[in-house]
């Protein structure tokens, strides 16, 4: 029998929160028919008709009005561009690719492959999850003095939290080719100037790469977009290549991708050694 | 040139705690044999061996079911079954749409995550009430640093106060044997404390807790126990509109958004 300890936790009352009666947005305006409520007639995006930005506008260009508010101007619009482009594929080694992979080839609907991929996408391997503290890192890094940026980075514990170190024990040669290329652009601010600074000094003197998630959020923090936009605008960024490697998959027979065999499978017991 | 050998070392090879089948029949979990521990135990003494790799009593297994029941409310209004609802009436996969009601559920608000808040409060609350610091102290200690907000995660829950949830889980603790451990005792002291000087009772997500860590959980394996609680809420509101012609859940017309953005304007 239950003991019947009596207790008021029951005693359920609302807390009468005020909740707004329509969602407000900045972003989109619809009108609709005269003679249908539901149906829109003209949509507007941050006030532009998107029937004049189809017309006259680069997706790069609306996609940046869509997260910023504003069109960008020449040399935001090529480096945001070049972001996009540059990142606009992990590689079939990607955890989030990999598992576009096995979605595909297990036969997993395929409408589920990007959501699927993206999910594992967002983690520690590529830095997903770190870039809001990274970016919140870039942000600072113009005002900080040579020395400070040395020393907030090499006495960092974990100094991929805040977009260095290395990968599978090398220095990235391909990230920091790619933040020369940025830093050199028309659109490139403070941070990712004083970044290419600071990965200079680190690579020839302390052998300490930088990340590709550190020149995200550099190009990030130059444009303007705030550090918790910045981990899912990477999922954004890097969907069409994760969804490419998972559709090439689709349909191919089950034997196309590695299945080990029993011998490379070994079962551990709890206390084993991994 | 860099040392790969580490990675080296895991390359196409799989090296399993969780288990595996084999070809030949054998199916591993947890160093048991799968098929002889099903017969007699339940299925979550099953998913605790699977997330924790420890083997539970049944009552304490039994306990855990019932939580699994008391954090799937089917109410459509809730962000995970709404997801579930929207789903529903798009006439989603099933799978798919209960993916994204648990995906949701992953939230600071509600669901799965405030258990790592409230078992790290419990934790760091006892450890102080050991060294002397009584209920009342341990909750003016936290209005004191958090500007006197009173936000204690397991003791403040969302839309309501109070919750019809936590007596049945304590009476059923007690009818499965899990008596009144010492985190029990402070948490139910605390929620008197805030009850009557703060109008705030404890919640499920706090009884949770405490129970918990009287059972040596850690709140990482409660959090990663209940990853897919909310399951039974979300399918239910799936359903329920799946089933309907497509479009009635909630339509919005055009003036049911507010546009609060730039006058329209031209690219030229």
């Amino acid at each position: 029998m239950a003991d019947r300890e009596s207790t008021d936790t029951d005693i359920v009352s609302s807390r009468n929160e005020q909740f707004s009666e329509k969602i407000k947005t900045k972003i989109w305006l619809e009108e609709s028919v005269d003679q249908n409520a539901y149906l829109a007639k003209n949509s507007y995006c941050y006030g532009y008709d998107i029937r004049e930005l189809t017309n006259g506008a680069c997706y790069s260009d609306v996609l940046y009005l869509l997260f910023r508010g504003e069109l960008p101007d020449d040399a935001e619009g090529e480096l945001f561009n070049a972001l996009l482009i540059a990142f606009i594929n992990p590689g079939p080694r990607d955890h989030g690719s990999r598992a576009a992979i096995q979605a595909a080839i297990g036969k997993t609907d395929s409408l589920h492959i990007l959501p699927i991929a993206l999910t594992i996408f967002a983690g520690e391997h590529n830095g997903a999850i770190h870039l809001v503290e990274t970016m919140k890192f870039m942000v600072r890094l113009p005002k900080k003095s040579a020395g400070e940026r040395l020393e907030d980075v090499l006495l960092n514990d974990v100094p991929e939290s805040i977009g260095f170190g290395k990968r599978y024990g090398g220095c990235d040669e391909q990230s920091y080719d790619l933040l020369r290329m940025f830093s050199q652009m028309q659109g490139a601010g403070s941070c990712l100037k004083s970044l290419q600074e600071l990965a200079d000094e680190l690579i020839s003197r302390h052998d300490v790469g930088i990340l590709p998630h550190g020149i995200i959020a550099a190009v990030f923090a130059d444009l303007g977009f705030l550090p918790r936009q910045a981990p899912p605008l990477l999922q954004l960024i890097s969907a069409p290549g994760i969804l490419a490697h998972g559709l090439e998959f689709v349909g191919k027979p089950r034997s196309h991708v590695p299945f080990l065999a029993d011998e490379f499978y070994e079962i551990l017991g709890e206390n084993d050694d991994v | 040139m860099s040392d790969t050998s580490y990675w080296d070392s895991y390359r196409n090879r799989i090296r399993s705690k969780a288990g595996g089948f084999t070809l030949n029949g054998d199916v591993t979990l947890r160093g048991e044999d799968l098929i002889k521990y099903i017969e007699d135990h339940s299925y979550f003494q099953v998913l605790i061996l699977a997330v924790t790799g420890r083997h539970v009593s049944k009552n304490i297994a039994d306990w855990v079911e019932v939580l699994f029941s008391c954090l799937s409310y089917p109410d459509a209004r809730i962000w995970c079954n709404n997801i579930a609802a929207l789903g529903g009436d798009s006439k989603c996969s099933i799978v798919g749409a209960t993916a994204a009601g648990i995906l949701a559920a992953d939230s600071s608000l509600y669901g799965s995550r405030p258990i790592l808040g409230s078992m790290a409060f419990l934790e760091t609350a006892y450890k102080d009430h050991q060294t002397g610091l009584s209920a009342k102290e341990i909750v003016e200690q936290h209005l004191a640093s958090n500007k006197g907000r009173f936000s204690i995660v397991g003791f403040s829950r969302p839309l309501a106060t109070g919750d019809e949830r936590v007596e049945l889980l304590r009476s059923k603790a007690r009818a499965l044997s899990m008596l009144k451990g010492p985190h029990e005792e402070l948490a139910m002291a605390i929620h008197s404390y805030a009850s009557q000087q703060y109008g705030e009772s404890i919640n499920m997500n706090g009884f949770i807790a405490a129970v918990s860590l009287d059972q040596q959980f850690t709140a990482k394996e409660v959090y990663q126990l209940s990853a897919a609680a909310v399951l039974s809420g979300v399918e239910a509101c799936f359903v329920d509109y799946e089933e309907r012609p497509i479009g009635t859940f909630l339509p919005q017309r055009c003036d049911d958004v507010e546009y609060i953005g730039p006058a329209k304007r031209s690219l030229n």
